[in-house]
């Protein structure tokens, strides 16, 4: 919204003199726009609770305690490990436990809480790794050309044909069950998207006049691919690595529901979900709040990523 | 004598020759002008493959972008090239500055085979030859500072680096009268005259001898165009540059250059001096673009030709002269038999079978 906002444009002066440094004579901004302080204050109240603005705010906020949770699980749950207490199983919630206890006695908020830094590691090491892999092939492929270009996009051409899930399975069942392992599989399955993403911003980056100046004036062939083409590709990585990032948690907790991932701690809201199955008619606790915290998240995710690929100006730094 | 003046027999052995040994044979007036020559083009052609459609026969379909272009620039000479847009002017250029490949023919810089450099030879060479081009704002990394950009000229060739770098960036900009301070700006903060100025700086950083300015004014307003070409001109005065001046605005080419070439179809029709050629044009084509372009007084404007019809396809040309379509003296033979270019005076040649005289 730009309520209470006007800014007037004025050429620039040849003489490189911008317009917006102009100060009125008693020294005030003439930029600075004056309204009354009730006019202001009903035009912040409307940003904030503007639905837009409120929904990206709520997905900050999830994110942030996800992410605090992750770093410092202790801080936010009353025992410094999840702890089994056998004569409080299958407790529901709003009694002495917040969100009830699982069928071994365990605090279902705690074990979210601990939950967190596997969603957490999963979502950013292997959004990380794909984004970086991903991008590295599709430039090469996009700028190098002929051979390269051919042999890369064949192999991504071989992962894009298998399902991602798929993929990731085949990775998980084929390695030692660890989170290490999780991360690859998911990560690998990711890669694809980059690739072709950013081949075709190679291409069009490469065709662009800057880089031709950049020829001409006899810049190493390197040097231009380091200065001028990856920099100018990366736009839309962020966007696809904040999508990609919902994404990778989703397949992550798959894996782990369905009993793929690592067999040791910490704790896994797939593997949460999959332990309360046999409970869900009774004890729905058990299964439903780590899957609405997947769901949350991913939707937090989903929301900041559009907000991103909205507010992606090329032009504007 | 540029080597397009000779009889078409001769200029074949000269071409020949001329490859063979260094330029050294030929008449003695040729090799004069030889020597003084910076650049010279022989015989340059770009065609540019099509795909072929898979329900039509035949070989597949090609573009004669330049199609055959001699000509030779000199010291601190401004040769201006004009023609319609799609006459490979552009290609022209971009051949020269080997941003294109080209099909056949001979780019000679300074004596030395141009067109032969490779890698790291080719850029090294570069510094000597440099580029404007028509979009400053696409011609500069949105990301860069503009002061990043000229420095990438230095760094290229390890003129200068950090504090001393930064020093002469500041000198650069005040020499094409911009404030150094602005070497801290985004190209987007900046207004289209201040951009060509820095591309201009960027230009002119390794102290090159020759620089193809690609419709250099063309996107700019008259009032700043007039202050670029200005500061093109002081350019060429204090540092000895020679210019290929690619344009289609005839008052600029007018006001800048020494010699002028005009293209059609990517070949050249006509070539003589400036003031010879504006005042009697003795190509057709020549003598419509002229009367073309809008006169300062309009009840002097002269009756020039209007030309008809539009430019054929570079990919399907007309047999014969390629402007006999919109001629309006085109007779049988024109049909016949593509003229060559020839000397119809002193430092003047046409490729006409009627031209004016």
């Amino acid at each position: 919204m730009s309520l209470g906002q006007t800014s007037i444009a004025y050429p620039n002066r040849e003489d490189g003199a911008l317009a917006s440094e102009a100060v009125s004579p008693l020294g005030g901004d003439l930029n600075e726009r004056s309204s009354p302080w009730w006019f202001r204050r009903r035009a912040l109240r409307r940003q904030i609770f503007h639905p837009n603005n409120f929904i990206l705010g709520l997905s900050c906020a999830v994110l942030a305690i996800v992410f605090l949770w992750a770093a410092v699980p202790s801080l936010f749950s009353p025992d410094t490990a999840v702890g089994a207490y056998p004569t409080q199983v299958l407790q529901p919630p709003l009694g002495k436990f917040f969100l009830g206890t699982d069928q071994y006695g365990r605090s279902i908020y705690a074990e979210l809480v601990y939950g967190a830094r596997s969603a957490v590691l999963i979502g950013v090491l292997a959004t990380a790794g794909s984004a970086i892999v991903g991008s590295l092939m599709g430039i090469a492929a996009g700028y190098i050309g002929g051979a390269t270009d051919m042999v890369i996009m064949r192999v991504v051409d071989v992962l894009l044909a298998l399902p991602g899930l798929f993929l990731a399975l085949i990775f998980v069942a084929a390695l030692p069950p660890n989170l290490m392992n999780l991360i690859i599989a998911v990560g690998v399955q990711g890669i694809p998207a980059y690739a072709r993403v950013l081949r075709a911003q190679a291409l069009q980056v490469r065709g662009r006049l800057y880089v031709d100046a950049a020829t001409v004036l006899g810049v190493a062939r390197w040097k231009i691919l380091a200065r001028h083409i990856v920099p100018n590709c990366l736009a839309p990585v962020l966007v696809l690595a904040a999508i990609g990032f919902g994404f990778a948690i989703i397949i992550g907790a798959t894996l782990a529901f369905l009993g793929l991932g690592p067999t040791t701690p910490p704790l896994n809201w797939g593997a949460l979900i999959a332990s309360g199955q046999g409970y869900v008619n009774q004890d729905w606790w058990i299964t439903t709040f780590p899957g609405l915290m997947i769901t949350a998240v991913v939707i937090a995710v989903n929301v900041l990523g559009d907000w991103l690929r909205d507010h992606m100006e090329p032009t504007s730094r | 004598m540029p080597p397009n003046q000779a009889a078409p027999l001769a200029r074949e052995e000269d071409r020949h020759g001329g490859q063979r040994e260094g330029l050294r044979d030929g008449p003695r007036e040729a090799r004069a002008q030889r020597d003084g020559a910076l650049l010279e083009v022989w015989d340059l052609v770009c065609h540019f493959k099509l795909r072929r459609k898979w329900w039509k026969g035949g070989p597949a379909p090609v573009v004669r972008a330049v199609d055959g272009v001699s000509l030779s620039v000199g010291r601190q000479e401004t040769y201006a090239l004009v023609g319609e847009s799609g006459c490979g002017k552009s290609t022209l250029g971009r051949l020269i500055l080997r941003l294109e490949r080209p099909t056949s023919g001979a780019v000679r810089f300074e004596g030395r085979d141009w067109l032969a450099l490779r890698g790291d030879h080719l850029r090294q060479a570069r510094r000597e030859v440099q580029a404007i081009f028509q979009d400053p704002l696409g011609a500069l990394d949105p990301r860069r500072t503009v002061g990043k950009s000229v420095e990438e000229a230095l760094d290229a060739h390890n003129l200068a680096k950090g504090q001393a770098a930064r020093r002469r960036v500041a000198e650069l900009l005040e020499s094409v009268g911009l404030r150094p301070a602005l070497a801290a700006r985004y190209p987007h903060e900046l207004s289209g005259g201040q951009r060509q100025r820095v591309t201009v700086a960027r230009a002119i950083a390794g102290g090159p001898k020759f620089i193809v300015a690609d419709e250099a004014v063309s996107a700019l307003d008259v009032s700043v165009q007039a202050q670029v070409i200005n500061l093109l001109a002081d350019l060429q005065e204090s540092l000895g540059v020679s210019y290929l001046f690619i344009s289609h605005g005839l008052a600029t080419v007018r006001h800048m250059a020494d010699r002028v070439g005009v293209m059609y179809l990517g070949r050249l029709v006509e070539e003589a001096p400036a003031e010879e050629l504006f005042s009697a044009p003795a190509h057709p084509y020549t003598k419509a673009l002229l009367s073309a372009a809008p006169a300062p007084d309009p009840t002097t404007a002269s009756k020039g030709v209007e030309l008809r019809g539009e430019v054929p396809s570079a990919a399907s040309l007309p047999s014969g002269c390629r402007f006999r379509t919109r001629c309006p003296k085109a007779k049988e033979i024109c049909r016949e038999a593509e003229p060559v270019l020839l000397a119809v005076a002193k430092g003047r040649s046409v490729a006409c079978h009627f031209p004016e005289s």
